[in-house]
């Protein structure tokens, strides 16, 4: 809560600097902030990692609710006790971890002698809310008591996946996965399946994030000819098929999941290290942001808009830094939040889902309503006042500079 | 003329501050909703399709907070 509050008087701080005099930062003021912004992000990301985890116990019992006793097994898993009317094992319960969309997912996976699950209860979770209410308003984990260690757990094979929350209906099904067969092998002494290696998943999203990657590169070419086409019909592409149909644009929560270290497997989210490998790659050889100009989503989405009431780039005077300012500490803030927290995608207020999917808050909703009808008059008017992502390139951009400009007048001094 | 255009560009430069400032209020309070649901349920159990408000008090097994914690890592 403390960083709600910091957050306005540091807002009005930059503002009342700002305000009388300056027009533009200097380099060093901007890049003595993005040290600032640096240190207490990187802050934040320790004071997370340090923050203990609540107690498995509950969890244990929910996975196995007959059991009134939970001795720990070689520091690797319970034994499911029933104490009355007799000691009895009834099984095992085991905590597996799985990689679901917005990071690790703990479960505690109870398993009775048969090598079969009894129960599961989610530990730890770090989803987006609504893909995990999505998840739970559907007899999904359910569907997973009674599954054997032998079976594979595929989604839309063994298992049926829940439409629009794939990733965290699979990191569940993955955990179960690996919790029944941790049980079935180290407590049951039964064989185990040898597991599969994962099959890569490359498919529309994929190919299309290549190609519209390719067009902002040879559309960024001061000799071709045809850009403005080229830059529409990348970002209708990139409206259509990775808004409205897959609704994977980029988001905070993407940058975030980086942040933390919570790299999910290459071969089930190539589209992810396609985006971030890519944009990355880009900014630093090119220094030209491929994404937001050229096939963001809702970018696109926004210049519709402007197409059909003529928008255009409106000055706000001398307010341009205030706004600016209130864009990165917004930006800033979320990040801190989400790394404090250890949760990618709880702060993620972008209103991209909301669009694509019909699906956020009453807040967003609003956001969008006003968002949208502002694109009618102004230019694009979300990526140049409310973007996270926008920050977040500029923070890279100044950082490139720096180490450039440094490199050079280290290079210059050794040459003289 | 003059006069009037400066005037129209002073409206329109108002009206997207207090847009911009809005939106940013509701982001605020979009944040603010989420962070306390987070909080909220750190220590609630998200289980079986319902999300349990509070775990009924546990019989017998005393935990041991000195034994590490256990888990199978994907």
């Amino acid at each position: 809560m403390l960083f709600v509050l910091i957050l306005p008087i540091t807002l009005l701080t930059m503002t009342i600097i700002n305000k009388p005099k300056i027009k533009q930062l200097s380099n060093k003021t901007d890049r003595i902030l993005a040290i600032i912004a640096l240190v207490t992000i990187l802050a934040a990301w320790v004071i997370g990692t340090t923050l203990s985890e609540g107690d498995v116990y509950p969890s244990l019992q929910i996975a196995f609710p007959e059991a009134d006793r939970f001795e720990p097994i070689n520091g690797s898993g319970f034994t499911a006790i029933q104490s009355q009317p007799e000691e009895t094992t009834l099984g095992y319960v085991a905590l597996a971890t799985a990689n679901g969309y917005g990071g690790p997912m703990k479960l505690a996976v109870g398993v009775d002698l048969e090598g079969n699950i009894h129960g599961l209860a989610i530990v730890q979770q770090k989803e987006t809310s609504s893909w995990m209410i999505k998840v739970l308003g559907t007899d999904f984990i359910e569907s997973l008591t009674g599954k054997s260690y032998m079976d594979d757990f595929q989604l839309n094979e063994d298992v049926d996946g829940v439409t629009g929350a794939t990733y965290t209906s699979r990191g569940i099904a993955d955990a179960a996965l690996l919790g029944s067969r941790a049980v079935a092998g180290k407590y049951l002494g039964l064989d185990i399946p040898v597991k599969e290696a994962l099959a890569i998943q490359f498919g529309i999203p994929e190919i299309t994030l290549i190609g519209l990657f390719a067009i902002g590169f040879i559309g960024h070419k001061k000799k071709f000819k045809y850009t403005k086409q080229a830059r529409w019909a990348s970002m209708l592409i990139g409206m259509i098929v990775l808004g409205f149909i897959y609704t994977r644009p980029l988001t905070l929560s993407d940058i975030n999941k980086f942040l933390l270290g919570f790299w999910p497997a290459w071969q089930t989210n190539l589209y992810w290290y396609l985006l971030i490998g890519g944009m990355l790659l880009v900014f630093t050889v090119d220094n030209k942001n491929p994404y937001c100009e050229w096939f963001c989503p809702f970018g696109a989405a926004q210049e519709c808009m402007g197409a059909i009431g003529g928008a255009k780039a409106r000055s706000v005077g001398r307010n341009k830094n205030m706004l600016l300012w209130v864009q990165r500490g917004l930006a800033w803030l979320a990040i801190v939040l989400a790394l404090l927290f250890r949760n990618p995608g709880l702060t993620s207020f972008e209103v991209f889902g909301t669009l694509f999917d019909l699906n956020g808050s009453g807040f967003q909703f609003a956001i969008l309503g006003i968002v949208l009808v502002a694109s009618l008059f102004i230019r694009r008017p979300w990526c140049t006042y409310l973007c996270p992502i926008r920050p977040v390139t500029d923070i890279y951009r100044t950082f490139r500079k720096w180490i450039l400009e440094s490199w050079k007048r280290i290079t210059t001094k050794k040459a003289a | 003329m003059e006069k009037n255009n400066n005037k129209k560009s002073r409206i329109s430069e108002i009206g997207i501050v207090i847009l911009v400032l809005v939106c940013a209020l509701l982001v605020m309070a979009e944040m603010t909703t989420n962070l306390v649901k987070e909080v909220n349920t750190q220590d609630t159990q998200v289980v079986n399709t319902q999300i349990l408000p509070t775990l009924m008090p546990l019989p017998t097994y005393p935990p041991d907070y000195n034994t590490p914690e256990p888990r199978f890592d994907s």
